[in-house]
C-alpha cells in the first residue's frame, strides 16, 4: 500500500496574516464609503446595486480626470507657458536704472532688438559664442557617436543575458541614482589625482590631468559619457526585450552571428527608440551644461563652456535682473535654431527609418 | 512578497510628501516673537543663537505687547538672498533679515527707514554712542539715499593673503632691518630689529614683512630653498581668481583712495592710465583723463572703460606672470587642481603645520569660520583657533619710491547687510528696533567677531583687553587694521546711477580681457600657465578689448 502523502499545511506567518486582515479591513472601509457615496449621489437612489446613469458616471469620469490633472495644467500654464511669455516679452527689453524721487530704480523699458544685436555680435571676432558652438557641438558628437554605440552595446549585452549581464545593469545605473556631486567629486580624484599619485610610485612627476586645459573637457566628456549609460542601457534594453522571440528564433535558425542579428534584426526593431535619443539630444544642444556647474561651479574656464552652462551663468550671477533680457533673448534665438533642425532630423529620420509595427 | 514590498515602497515614497515641512517651535504666547531669518553661509549660526539668547535674557522681565511680558526669538535660517529674499519678504512675518547678494538699489524700496534707531545713542547698553557714529566712514556713503538709511553692513571682508606667523617665527622668516630687494636678512624676532615694511615706521603692525613686491619674490625663494624647506603658497585651484581679487586690494594701495575708488564712482580725473606699453614691458603714460558721471545734466562716464588702463593694473599683471613661473616652487601643487575648492585648500593649508609647511594662503576674510571644524580638530594639538597666529599679510609696495605711503586696503561692506521688513507692523516697532541696536552694542559686536571669525565695519566704543582675549589673532589683527586711522579702508561700491545699473558686470572690470578669442577672460595667473608665452603686455592689451567702446556703450545705456 502507498504511503499516503500527507500534506503539509505551512504554519501560516503571523505578519503576512496581520497585514492581509489589516489590507482588508482598510479596503472594505473604502469599498463601502464608494458604495454609500455612489447611493448617496447618483440618480438612482437607494438601488446601490443598479449602475448609475451613462451621464452621471460621464460627469464623474470628467470630474475625476480634470482634478486629476487641474494641478499639473495649472503648472505647466505658469511655469512654461508663462514663462515662455514673459521670455520672449523680456527679449525686447532692458532694464534701465533712473532716479525717481531721488531713490535709484530699476525699471523695465523698451529696448527694440538691442538683446538680439548684441547676441549675435557675440559670434564675431573676440566674441565667445563661437567657443561655446564648438564645445556644444563637441559634447552633442561626444554623446552621441560615442555614448550611444557603447550603450547599444551595453544594452544588447543584458538583453542577450551575456555573463555578469545583471553585475552591469546594477554598476551602469548607479551613477543615475547617487547625486551628480558625489560622482562628480569621486571622478574629479580619480581622473586627476590617482594618475599623480601612480606616476609617483614610478618616481616621474606628472600635472593633475583635470588641470590640463587639453584634458579637461574631454575628462568631462568620459564622465558624461558614463552616467547617460543608467538612462538609455534601461531605455534600449527594454525595447529590445519586445522584439518577438519568434523573430529571434528564425535569426538563429538561420544562422546568424550575434552582431548579425543585432544589426540585422534588433536594430530595425528598436530604431524608434533611437531615434527619440537622437531627436532630444539634438534638441538639447543648446541647453547641455555637461555637468559643467558640478565640476567648476561657476569658474569652468571659457575654453570649455557649452551654450547652457554660459546661460545658466549669466541668470545664476548677479544681485540684479540686467543680464535676464540678454538671456532671454539668448534664449529665444537658441529656440529659432534649434526647432527647424530638431523637426527636420525627425522628419528626415521617420522617412529614412519608418516606425515598424510588431 | 511582491506586494508587500509595493506597499512598503509606497508608503515610504509618501513620506516625501512630509519632505517640505520642518520643525516649527512652539509660540509662546505669554511672550512677544521676534522673527529673524539668518542666511545659512560661512558666518555660521552661533553668533545670532548667542545674541538672540542674550537678548531675552535681557528684556525677559520687559513687556513689549499688553498682557505679554518677555520675549521669544524665533530663527528662520535658510538659503535664501538677494531680490528672491526681498520679493519674499513682504509676505512674510521676518521682522529682521540678515543676508546678502543684494543690489543696494533695492533697499529703500523694500526695506524699512532705520535712520532714526542708527542716529540714537545706545545708551540702553551703556553706550555714549550711536551706531552712525561706530559705522566706518567708507561704509556710510553707498548706505546713504538722500540722507536715509535703509539697511547697514553685516560684515567688512575682501581675499587676502593669510600669513602663519608662528611659522614666520619658528622658521625664522621675519626680515630683518637692513635688507634690500635682492638682500635679505632673515631671522626670528626675538633679540632681532625688523624692518620697517611698507610703511616705512617702526613699531607698526606690517615690521618685519616684505615693503615691495620686488623683495616678497626673493623671500619667496629662500623660503622655498632647502635650508628653509617651507612652501610659500597656496590656494585654491578651483577659484584661482582669488589670486585677481587679492590683487586689487594691491590695486588700491598702489592707486591709494582717490584714483582707486574712481573705479566705482565715475567722477573725476584719472591720472595714473597707460597709454600704451613698449616692447621692453615699460610703460607709456597717457595724460590726465576726465570722467564726468552727472546724469540728471545729460553728463555719462563714456571715458569710464579709460580705467581699464590703470598702472596698478599691469603692475597686478606682472605679479600674476611672475607667480606663473614660479608654480612649481612657489606653491603648493594642489594650487592648481581644478578639483581643489577652498574648503580643500583651507584643509591643505591649516594641517601643513605636520608636514612640510605652508606660509601663506589666498582666501576671503570668512576663511576662519569656513575651517572652523579643522580648528576644532586641531585645538587637541594646540593648533585650535585662538592659538594659532594668523593674520592678514601686508600688502607689498610696487616699488621702493612707494615705500612710506599711505596705506589703502580694499574690503567690502556692500554685500552682506541686515536689513529691517518694510511692512514692519507698528506694535512690533519698539522690539525690532531694540534688537537692532542690541545686535551693534559693544558686547555683542565682539561676541560677533569672535563667533563668525569676520569683522563688522564698526570701531568699538571700548575695545577692551577682555575684548581682545575673546578674539583670535585673526579676527583682532583684521579689527585693527580696519580701524586704524593710518590706514584708509576702500570699500568697493557705489550708489552713483551707472554703478547701480551695473553692479553685475562691476566685478569683473578688474581683471577681464579678451584673450584667445574670448571676452571674459580671468584668473590671469592660470591663463600664464596655460600659455606660458603671454607676456603681461599682450593681456593687458587685451583688458582694453574686453571693455570696448560697444560694451561701455551699453554698459551707459542702461541709464539713459
Amino acid at each position: 500500500m502507498k504511503k499516503q502523502k500527507t500534506l503539509k499545511i505551512d504554519k501560516p506567518n503571523a505578519v503576512a496574516a496581520a497585514f492581509g486582515s489589516t489590507k482588508r479591513k482598510i479596503s472594505g472601509f473604502f469599498y463601502d464609503l464608494s458604495v454609500k457615496a455612489h447611493d448617496k449621489f447618483s440618480s438612482n437612489k437607494g438601488q446601490g446595486i443598479k449602475l448609475a446613469k451613462k451621464s452621471v458616471r460621464k460627469r464623474n469620469a470628467k470630474i475625476f480626470y480634470f482634478s486629476l490633472i487641474a494641478l499639473p495644467f495649472i503648472q505647466f500654464l505658469i511655469f512654461y507657458v508663462g514663462v515662455n511669455i514673459n521670455s520672449i516679452i523680456m527679449s525686447f527689453q532692458k532694464f534701465t536704472m533712473i532716479e525717481i524721487d531721488g531713490i535709484p530704480t530699476e525699471i523695465l523699458s523698451f529696448s527694440g532688438i538691442e538683446n538680439y544685436l548684441r547676441f549675435f555680435s557675440e559670434f564675431g571676432a573676440d566674441g565667445i559664442m563661437l567657443t561655446l558652438l564648438k564645445n556644444s557641438l563637441f559634447v552633442f558628437v561626444i554623446g552621441t557617436f560615442v555614448g550611444t554605440p557603447l550603450a547599444l552595446f551595453f544594452s544588447y549585452y543584458i538583453y542577450k543575458k551575456f555573463p555578469l549581464n545583471n553585475f552591469f545593469k546594477v554598476v551602469l545605473f548607479i551613477p543615475s541614482i547617487i547625486s551628480t556631486i558625489v560622482t562628480v567629486t569621486m571622478f574629479s580624484f580619480i581622473a586627476g589625482r590617482v594618475p599623480v599619485e601612480i606616476a609617483k610610485m614610478f618616481g616621474v612627476s606628472i600635472d593633475n590631468p583635470m588641470s590640463n586645459p587639453n584634458l579637461r573637457l574631454p575628462l568631462v566628456m568620459v564622465y558624461n559619457v558614463w552616467v547617460s549609460f543608467g538612462t538609455s542601457t534601461v531605455m534600449y534594453s527594454s525595447a529590445m526585450s519586445r522584439v518577438p522571440d519568434s523573430i529571434v528564433e528564425y535569426g538563429k535558425l538561420e544562422g546568424l552571428s550575434p552582431f548579425k542579428e543585432f544589426w540585422y534584426v534588433i536594430m530595425p526593431l528598436i530604431m524608434q527608440t533611437f531615434i527619440t535619443f537622437f531627436v532630444v539630444s539634438i534638441a538639447s544642444i543648446f541647453i547641455n551644461q555637461a555637468n559643467l556647474y558640478a565640476f567648476f561651479s561657476n569658474q569652468a574656464d571659457i575654453n570649455i563652456q557649452t551654450f547652457g552652462y554660459y546661460l545658466f551663468n549669466l541668470t545664476k550671477l548677479g544681485s540684479t535682473m540686467s543680464e535676464f533680457p540678454y538671456a532671454a533673448a539668448a534664449g529665444i534665438a537658441f529656440t529659432v535654431f534649434a526647432v527647424p533642425i530638431t523637426l527636420g532630423a525627425k522628419w528626415a529620420l521617420d522617412k529614412f527609418f519608418p516606425a515598424v509595427e510588431y | 512578497m511582491k506586494k508587500i514590498i509595493t506597499v512598503i515602497l509606497s508608503v515610504l515614497l509618501c513620506c516625501s510628501v512630509f519632505a517640505g515641512c520642518s520643525p516649527t517651535e512652539e509660540i509662546d504666547t505669554t511672550k512677544t516673537q521676534l522673527y529673524i531669518f539668518r542666511m545659512t553661509g560661512g558666518d555660521g549660526e552661533p553668533y545670532i543663537k548667542n545674541a538672540a539668547t542674550k537678548f531675552e535674557e535681557k528684556y525677559k522681565d520687559y513687556s513689549f505687547e499688553e498682557g505679554k511680558k518677555g520675549v521669544q526669538v524665533i530663527l528662520d535660517q535658510r538659503y535664501v538672498f538677494g531680490k528672491t529674499l526681498l520679493q519674499e519678504m513682504e509676505n512674510s512675518k521676518n521682522e529682521i533679515l540678515i543676508s546678502e547678494g543684494f543690489s543696494l538699489s533695492d533697499f529703500p524700496k523694500y526695506c524699512y527707514d532705520v535712520t532714526e534707531w542708527i542716529k540714537e545713542p545706545l545708551t540702553e547698553f551703556g553706550e555714549d554712542k550711536s551706531i552712525l557714529d561706530m559705522l566706518l566712514p567708507d561704509s556710510q556713503p553707498i548706505r546713504n539715499f538722500n540722507g536715509k538709511y535703509y539697511s547697514l553692513p553685516m560684515f567688512i571682508s575682501g581675499y587676502n593673503i593669510v600669513i602663519d606667523v608662528d611659522l614666520m617665527e619658528r622658521k625664522g622668516l621675519w626680515i630683518l632691518d637692513g635688507s634690500t630687494d635682492s638682500i635679505l636678512n632673515l631671522g626670528k624676532s626675538e633679540g632681532n630689529t625688523l624692518s620697517k615694511g611698507g610703511d616705512n615706521l617702526a613699531g607698526t603692525f606690517d615690521d618685519g614683512f616684505p615693503d615691495t613686491w620686488a623683495q616678497f619674490y626673493t623671500w619667496c625663494d629662500k623660503m622655498a630653498s632647502s635650508e628653509k624647506n617651507v612652501i610659500p603658497m597656496n590656494l585654491s585651484g578651483k577659484y584661482q581668481m582669488g589670486v585677481d581679487y587679492v590683487l586689487q586690494s594691491f590695486c588700491a594701495d598702489m592707486e591709494g583712495k582717490d584714483q582707486y575708488n574712481l573705479n566705482f564712482s565715475f567722477k573725476g580725473t584719472a591720472n595714473t592710465i597707460i597709454d600704451s606699453i613698449d616692447d621692453n614691458g615699460n610703460p607709456i603714460m597717457a595724460g590726465p583723463v576726465l570722467i564726468e558721471n552727472d546724469p540728471a545734466n545729460g553728463k555719462y562716464p563714456t571715458t569710464g572703460n579709460q580705467l581699464v588702463k590703470q598702472k596698478s593694473r599691469y603692475e597686478s599683471i606682472k605679479i600674476m606672470k611672475k607667480f606663473a613661473e614660479k608654480k612649481s616652487s612657489w606653491f603648493t601643487k594642489e594650487s592648481f587642481y581644478d578639483d581643489q575648492d577652498n574648503l580643500m585648500a583651507q584643509n591643505k593649508f591649516l594641517y601643513s603645520v605636520y608636514d612640510t609647511p605652508v606660509l601663506m594662503h589666498f582666501d576671503g576674510s570668512w576663511f576662519e569660520s569656513e575651517a572652523d571644524p579643522i580648528f576644532k580638530d586641531m585645538a587637541e594639538d594646540g593648533y585650535g583657533k585662538n592659538d594659532r597666529k594668523l593674520q592678514m599679510l601686508p600688502m607689498p609696495k610696487a616699488d621702493r619710491t612707494r615705500v612710506g605711503d599711505k596705506r589703502t586696503v580694499a574690503l567690502s561692506s556692500g554685500s552682506s547687510s541686515m536689513l529691517v521688513n518694510k511692512n514692519l507692523a507698528d506694535n512690533k516697532k519698539e522690539i525690532v528696533k531694540k534688537f537692532y541696536q542690541f545686535m551693534h552694542s559693544n558686547e555683542i559686536l565682539v561676541d560677533t567677531m569672535s563667533l563668525t571669525g569676520m569683522v563688522r565695519p564698526f570701531k568699538l566704543e571700548n575695545f577692551t583687553e577682555k575684548d581682545k582675549d575673546k578674539l583670535s589673532h585673526w579676527e583682532r589683527t583684521t579689527y585693527e587694521l580696519v580701524t586704524d586711522a593710518e590706514v584708509d579702508i576702500v570699500n568697493g561700491a557705489d550708489n552713483n546711477l551707472f554703478f547701480l545699473a551695473n553692479q553685475d558686470n562691476m566685478w569683473k572690470f578688474f581683471f577681464t580681457a579678451t584673450l584667445n578669442n574670448n571676452k571674459d577672460t580671468q584668473a590671469f595667473m592660470k591663463h600664464f600657465v596655460n600659455n606660458p608665452s603671454a607676456t603681461p603686455k599682450t593681456v593687458f592689451d587685451a583688458m582694453a578689448n574686453a571693455f570696448d567702446d560697444n560694451t561701455w556703450s551699453s554698459y551707459i545705456n542702461k541709464i539713459k
